[in-house]
């Protein structure tokens, strides 16, 4: 399949777009592309079976802003009803402009959980494991598990729901909800604890090599003064025009000595790599796509911002704006699907081979 | 229980609503820029109307951010300000020692002095009697206090229509007594959205420009809608990601 760090570029490639462009043009070619890299790459893991309630929860997030925006934002031309003014929030005039940016923030909220979970469903979990910096690979190993376990949850759930239909159990209200959550919690923190023995028992955490107490304190020490030289420096850049240059170079060392504590710290860490994931052409075919892409967006957004941005209330027109060339780019990020057969090829034939 | 509590909900917003006037009536507004010039509308509602609905409908060129984490924020009157989105809103107002953003005030009706408003333009509701001030400055300094609703609003005369006046006050006159010339422009129904409301001009010796009345102010964003030809390349770019789809769950 692709390789790890081609899957995160593409990540970043769509993730960017769909956070930055409040646009319901743009944000829908996201969502086609995403949907056709699933379609292609992610039906077949085991992750990839969740998509459905990855969308549902969409859906349902995507139906709950719209009546969030149309309710509290009170300006616009086009009014669908009024409600009394001198009600707390909600009391005023209600608009078509405000339902419409409800809908496409919902609309934006919605792509950026689709793009995450086409991501989550094509890359590999062991990889990208093992592509976590050497600092991080504790907090990699309790993401990668706890990502994995989530569509086991999703079975279990259904299991539970099953069995205490059998026992008679009806769902009414949210107070049925707890014969359901109950054992769903017991039996995903056994499950936790059974995996965290067997990691033990298999000599898991004991590459890290021990640290005294002196190299901790004076971490902890280096830490904390490049966290508070890079707080300083932000907010000096912030809020002080003037001492730009002084908060620039505290900014820059702050970050720098974060950098080195965090090399510092992952020196202990030893791994054996003896199996490395191969680079293909088809990787760098799709990085090179996913910068492209962030190439564009950003060249649109210091050339024609106007076409990126939608804004219905007045004055702005009602219809959204699109750029051709955003959206040419954006089409871009489905290409992982057209290299798909070559990659899906090849895991096949190795399957067949071990 | 939560039946009754929703309907007594309901009945305390109904009852408070009829039990204030929420009539038609007239809002002052008064805009005062950098250099001391000072315009002044006086504009026709039909209730409560928030601080933004209300420059919007006076005409003028305001370029305002309805999606920042502060609320509907004003950016630029007439030219005066900052070109949101290209610059920040509050691009004179970034740190450093000065700071001068359109400060918002406003006065009750029948009140004595003018107030900072602790809400901003999408929540304030400015009521009938009472005038609106937007001023160009560093928060500090309100409009004068000669600029009462009655100065503002000419009293209602005999006629049937009432007169709207544009009154320009230059920074130098002690009184409010100067001439004003009085314009009655009754806007047509059927190009206004909302008929109810009468917009006014300033009148043309006022070294203001005129403003149409039927469209709505130009910023730099577009202000006409994009014709549907533009819209054809996403048509075919979202088609073919659908056939793709499809055509990919198909085959395997």
């Amino acid at each position: 399949m692709f390789h790890t760090l081609s899957w995160l570029a593409w990540l970043v490639a769509a993730a960017v777009p769909a956070f930055t462009l409040r646009n319901p043009l743009y944000s829908a070619l996201i969502l086609g592309a995403a949907w056709v890299v699933y379609t292609a790459l992610g039906r077949s893991t085991l992750v990839g079976s969740s998509w459905g309630s990855f969308v549902k929860l969409g859906f349902f997030l995507f139906a709950l802003t719209i009546p969030f925006n149309a309710l509290s934002i009170h300006i616009g031309q086009i009014v669908l009803f009024s409600l009394p003014p001198n009600w707390p929030i909600i009391g005023g005039k209600i608009t078509l402009e405000a339902v419409i940016a409800g809908a496409v923030n919902g609309l934006a909220l919605f792509t950026i959980l689709v793009v995450f979970a086409a991501f989550n469903a094509v890359v590999d979990h062991y990889q990208l494991l093992r592509a976590t910096p050497a600092f991080l690979f504790q907090a990699g190993v309790v993401i990668s598990i706890a990502i994995t376990f989530v569509p086991q949850m999703v079975l279990s759930a259904k299991e539970i729901r099953q069995a205490q239909r059998i026992r008679g159990h009806r769902f009414r209200g949210l107070r049925d909800l707890l014969p359901l959550v109950m054992p769903l919690l017991a039996g995903g923190l056994e499950r936790a604890i059974q995996l965290a023995e067997t990691m033990e028992a298999r000599g898991f955490g004991s590459a890290v090599r021990p640290r005294s107490r002196r190299e901790t304190l004076a971490a902890q020490a280096g830490m904390l003064v490049a966290l508070l030289a890079l707080l300083i420096g932000l907010s000096v850049v912030a809020f002080s025009g003037q001492r730009r240059v002084w908060g620039g170079a505290l900014i820059a060392f702050g970050g720098a000595g974060l950098l080195f504590l965090f090399w510092l710290q992952g020196r202990g860490v030893q791994q054996t790599r003896y199996r490395r994931p191969r680079w293909h052409a088809r990787d760098t075919v799709v990085a090179l796509a996913g910068g492209i892409v962030l190439a564009v967006v950003i060249a649109a957004k210091a050339t024609a911002p106007a076409t990126l941005s939608y804004n219905p209330y007045p004055p702005n027109p009602l219809m959204p704006p699109f750029n051709p060339w955003v959206g040419a780019a954006l089409l871009l990020l489905a290409l992982p699907a057209l290299l798909a057969p070559a990659a899906v090829g090849e895991q096949g034939a190795r399957a067949d081979g071990n | 229980m939560r039946l009754l509590a929703l309907s007594l909900l309901i009945a305390s917003g109904w009852l408070s609503s009829a039990l204030r006037s929420d009539e038609p009536g007239r809002v002052g507004l008064v805009i005062r820029f950098e250099d001391g010039r000072v315009e002044t509308f006086c504009l026709e509602v039909e209730g409560e109307v928030t601080g933004a609905d209300l420059l919007l409908r006076s005409g003028l060129d305001v370029v305002m951010d309805t999606a920042s984490s502060m609320g509907v924020t004003i950016c630029r009157i007439e030219g005066q300000g900052c070109d949101f989105p290209a610059e920040h809103c509050f691009c004179r107002c970034m740190g450093g020692s000065d700071c001068a953003y359109w400060n918002y005030f406003y006065r009750e009706p029948g009140g004595d002095t003018w107030t900072y408003s602790n809400l901003g333009a999408g929540v304030h509701k400015a009521e009938v009697g009472s005038v609106e001030a937007w001023v160009w400055g560093d928060g500090h300094t309100p409009p004068s206090d000669d600029l009462t609703f009655e100065a503002v609003c000419a009293a209602p005369t005999h006629t049937p229509t009432p007169s709207p006046t544009a009154t320009t006050f230059p920074t130098s006159a002690p009184t409010a007594t100067s001439p004003r010339p009085t314009t009655t422009l009754p806007l047509p129904a059927t190009t206004s959205p909302r008929p109810t409301t009468t917009l006014l001009l300033p009148t043309p010796n006022l070294p203001t420009t005129n403003l149409p009345t039927t469209n709505l102010p130009t910023t730099n964003l577009p202000t006409t809608n994009p014709s549907p030809a533009d819209y054809w390349p996403f048509a075919l770019a979202l088609l073919a990601l659908i056939a793709a789809a499809l055509v990919i769950r198909r085959r395997t």
